[in-house]
């Protein structure tokens, strides 16, 4: 007879039947080193996959309720508000997930561009991910204009006309791919198709080789070399990663949630023909939106559209086709100066514009404002990677040795003090909700008109209460010991190490 | 496992479980009441991370993520009775 002490645990026995049934420990996907598993940044492609199922089951869920017609589409996205059952949350669900899913795209893609993550052999992988990436801009897109809002008709239909810029035969052609024969029941019809069926098996097919690649390669090698012996072993995926997994899920469904408790989306007018609206495209589009209405492209007309047109295109070719034309020998960051240089031109730029097309809708933005907001941030940037590179600045180093000293400080050695606890989750509370009152400032100061002034006492606010947020989680960390391990996963994450 | 955390579960178990009975007695047509439902789904889901959490590191958990965590809860529960009301 076994003891009541050997007997293993519900739960491991759970584990174990699901795994006897399914076989998970013996399957393709492959376990992950230790230290992936201490830095979410390794993870953000499976936050994106987490993001594309949630849009993709509340989508389904819409679809159900949903009527592709210029008649009476407005009507069935008011009656999914009104009348289905947990019909605005879900609706809400699906607008959050796919924001995030755009967002987390982006820092996907910033991400692998600064650790270099394209390079041989996951040239292939940076494609796929970028076309990926491009496909989840579309869906927003063909999203977008589903309600069959005024705003958003009026925003596609600014895309028709950069559409119809390009050269013919491209133009006439991915014209009629779009908008058939320029019938709103026809573009509303093939919109629906795009989004629903079209793009979803799109990225679903690219989605599988990408996977297939990673499981191939793994996860890409950090910069540093200095990893200890312990944080290299790896992981397997079942129930390690499956339960990291599982805590991505909930955390990430959960601030969709929060989300929507927060800033739950209303619905906009209803498009009516004939009635002039000013087009406004969604946030991950503004900064396109700013380029093409800046005062000098708008008075050259059409060669203006085609300058617009050709810099995209140019822009998006660059990056697709990186892993080719980036031929620099070394890939740490403090060998790259130009490199990070580019990638935080492009952040800043990205903000810059969407912040100008945001603050002057309705108007052009006028030359001198977009040269100089041009202008300014490309020689900060520059001439800072240039004194880095003649060795006149050494940010890396002043942080490092920031930290260095915190990381020296000998503190008391505590553990399981639920008094602590309370205390650190009470600070870390406080400072949540100061970032979240800054969240309000800026939000007030950008679309209740008031002055500059609020936007920047928001923007200091919000970074006060992030760092104090951190540094809440940080001290904690300090005083149970686990801060060396945490700086070097810090350090690996920015390469100074 | 220390005796604290065993009895940090099982009252947020518990709180999971009063959470999941109040979502169930809302009326899913209501706005109001799905900003409640929302409320409470994300703080069950982050009960469950928790839960996660603690069997995922096994000893080797990490104080401030609890507190973390629990601090959430409570921010997201404000959150909800400030924009869903108090029903």
């Amino acid at each position: 007879m076994i003891k009541l002490s050997e007997r293993k645990s519900i739960i491991s026995r759970f584990t174990e039947w699901l795994d006897e049934n399914f076989g998970f420990t013996k399957t393709i996907l492959r376990p992950a080193p230790e230290y992936s598993l201490r830095n979410p940044s390794y993870w953000l492609g499976a936050i994106n996959v987490i993001a594309f199922f949630t849009a993709g089951i509340t989508g389904i869920i819409l679809l159900q309720y949903y009527e592709p017609h210029p008649d009476t589409a407005w009507e069935s996205v008011s009656r999914i508000i009104t009348e289905v059952p947990y019909g605005n949350l879900i609706r809400n669900i699906h607008i959050y997930a796919a924001f995030s899913m755009i967002f987390v795209t982006f820092l996907h893609f910033m991400r692998n561009y600064f650790v270099v993550a394209y390079r041989r052999p996951r040239e292939l992988m940076w494609i796929i991910g970028m076309l990926m990436g491009l496909a989840t801009l579309m869906m927003g897109f063909t999203g977008y204009l589903l309600p069959w809002y005024a705003l958003s008709y009026a925003a596609v239909g600014f895309g028709i006309t950069i559409i119809k810029q390009l050269p013919q035969p491209l133009s006439g052609f991915l014209e009629y791919v779009i908008s058939g024969y320029g019938t709103d029941v026809e573009l509303l019809r093939r919109f629906y198709t795009f989004h629903t069926v079209l793009l979803p098996a799109v990225i679903i097919i690219l989605l599988a080789v990408k996977l297939h690649i990673f499981e191939v390669h793994g996860i890409t090698e950090p910069l540093s070399k200095d990893i200890p012996e312990e944080e290299k072993k790896l992981i397997p995926w079942f129930p390690n990663i499956f339960l990291y997994f599982v805590i991505l899920v909930c955390v990430y469904i959960a601030s969709i949630l929060t989300a929507s408790i927060i800033y739950p989306f209303g619905i906009h007018e209803k498009y009516i023909p004939g009635v002039v609206t000013i087009p406004m495209p969604e946030w991950y589009f503004m900064w396109t939106y700013a380029i093409a209405k800046t005062e000098f492209i708008e008075v050259l007309g059409a060669t203006g559209f085609k300058i617009f047109i050709a810099t995209l295109i140019i822009i998006t070719l660059i990056f697709v086709f990186l892993p080719f034309i980036d031929r620099w020998k070394d890939k740490h960051p403090s060998q790259r100066p130009f490199f990070i240089a580019i990638g935080v031109w492009i952040v800043v730029q990205i903000s810059l514009m969407t912040y100008l097309a945001w603050a002057t809708a309705g108007s052009y933005i006028p030359s001198d404002t977009a040269i100089l907001s041009i202008v300014i941030p490309t020689i900060i940037v520059f001439i800072a990677a240039y004194l880095y590179r003649l060795k006149l600045v050494k940010p890396p180093e002043l942080v490092w040795e920031k930290f260095s000293k915190l990381k020296q400080t000998k503190l008391e050695k505590t553990s399981g003090n639920p008094r602590e606890s309370i205390l650190v989750a009470i600070k870390f509370l406080l400072t949540i909700m100061c970032a979240g009152l800054s969240f309000r400032i800026i939000y007030g100061s950008l679309s209740e008109n008031l002055s500059f002034g609020w936007f920047i006492l928001g923007l200091a606010f919000f970074a006060f209460s992030t760092i104090e947020s951190f540094k809440v989680v940080y001290v904690a960390d300090l005083k149970v010991g686990n801060v060396g391990r945490r700086l070097r996963s810090f350090e690996r994450w920015f390469g100074v190490g | 496992m220390a005796r604290s955390i065993e009895i940090a579960l099982v009252i947020l178990l518990l709180v999971q479980g009063v959470l999941t009975v109040l979502t169930w007695m809302l009326n899913p047509i209501i706005v109001t009441h799905q900003t409640l439902a929302a409320g409470y789904i994300a703080s069950s889901l982050i009960i469950l991370s928790l839960i996660t959490y603690v069997y995922y590191r096994g000893e080797e958990y990490d104080q401030e993520w609890i507190a973390a965590g629990i601090g959430m809860i409570v921010l997201i529960l404000l959150l909800t009775y400030l924009k869903g009301g108090v029903v």
